[in-house]
């Protein structure tokens, strides 16, 4: 269905020449911010766990930036699937708020 | 695959309508396969681009290899303006897609006596520069959603303006690796947001093409107001300032 934006190389770098022995792994990460949860149907080529665990990681907080706002409680998820399936990697981040008055009614 | 595709066929060739000037200082045409280097960083250029089919972007990279696209460049626009005339490229230009480019020589642009010419490049500089602003506000301030959303309503138009775009679709190749270098988002961020689009029915993309299914809603949601791709024209002629008298420092 994405055909034509898969996840590509680095710019200005020349693409590796597909190897059928040690292609480069593909990393599903499904997302989830509390109000919409994506599968990820795409994709992405990552070098290895690390990578995966580095993508997984660093989305959470561009998520948080956006979605905390008005609340005192969110978490937002991400999972990493690997191309076989296997779920390997999940990452949480959680805001707790707490007033320490009578909250305001708004 | 043509035969997937809906809508009515693009044009082979774009329609370079104002760009004319420019295009008649072409001396060699050249194709150049994706992902090459069309100027690198810290280079002095021995000639302009003008690109005429396909993608290119303008970069900088930072020394542990993070990137940041600064600019995508669509049919009709001069790829590396600023570098030629300052003599030194404080960016690189690579080609996102398989490309066709026209080398211009220096000593064309610096050409003072042709004053049609630099009446083009004043209006690819000032273009060049309204588009740097609204990326900049979009990088600043605009969510994801808004920042994906705003790109996606701003090459339809430039698009269209070269006779690429329908009214509500055209061919992109650009992957989410490089959209997430253009917006200053990770890759996996462009692709949670891209299906917040589809999601949302404002979007679909299949084979290449982009479909804009709801036009009026993307650009609300993105907040596009296309004036910033015109500059110059909101004044009537006589209230403009000259283009034709570039600073002394370009000749």
């Amino acid at each position: 269905m994405w055909a034509g934006l898969r996840a590509g190389f680095p710019l200005g770098y020349a693409q590796p020449a597909i190897n059928a022995e040690h292609p480069v792994p593909r990393y599903f990460i499904d997302t989830d911010d509390g109000d919409l949860m994506i599968v990820d149907d795409e994709g992405h080529d990552l070098p290895n766990l690390t990578a995966a665990r580095r993508a997984a990681n660093k989305v959470l907080p561009e998520m948080a930036r956006e979605k905390i706002q008005d609340d005192d409680r969110r978490t937002l998820y991400a999972r990493v699937r690997a191309e076989d399936g296997t779920d390997v990697y999940t990452a949480t981040l959680s805001l707790v708020g707490k007033w320490n008055i009578k909250p305001p009614v708004d | 695959m043509p035969g997937a595709r809906e809508g009515p066929p693009l044009p082979m060739r774009p329609v370079l309508g104002e760009a004319g000037i420019v295009l008649a200082a072409i001396e060699r045409q050249r194709m150049v396969p994706a992902r090459t280097d069309l100027l690198r960083q810290g280079e002095t250029p021995a000639v302009a681009h003008i690109l005429l089919t396909g993608h290119t972007c303008r970069f900088r990279t930072l020394r542990d290899g993070r990137r940041q696209i600064l600019a995508i460049l669509v049919p009709g626009d001069l790829c590396d303006l600023e570098a030629v005339l300052g003599a030194r490229a404080d960016y690189g230009v690579s080609a996102l897609t398989a490309c066709t480019v026209g080398e211009i020589p220096c000593r064309r642009l610096a050409d003072d006596t042709d004053a049609a010419m630099r009446a083009a490049l004043w209006r690819h500089l000032l273009q060049d520069a309204a588009i740097a602003r609204e990326w900049l506000v979009g990088m600043g301030r605009r969510n994801a959603q808004e920042r994906l959303a705003h790109l996606f309503c701003e090459l339809r138009v430039r698009l269209e303006a070269v006779g690429l775009a329908g009214t509500d679709f055209y061919e992109t190749r650009i992957t989410q690796v490089e959209l997430a270098d253009a917006l200053g988002l990770t890759s996996v961020h462009v692709n949670r947001t891209l299906q917040e689009l589809r999601e949302a029915g404002l979007i679909r993309l299949a084979n290449g093409r982009l479909t804009i299914l709801d036009v009026p809603a993307l650009e609300r949601l993105a907040g596009f107001d296309p004036a910033y791709l015109r500059p110059g024209r909101a004044l009537p002629e006589a209230e403009r300032i000259s283009l034709t008298s570039p600073p002394a420092a370009w000749r």
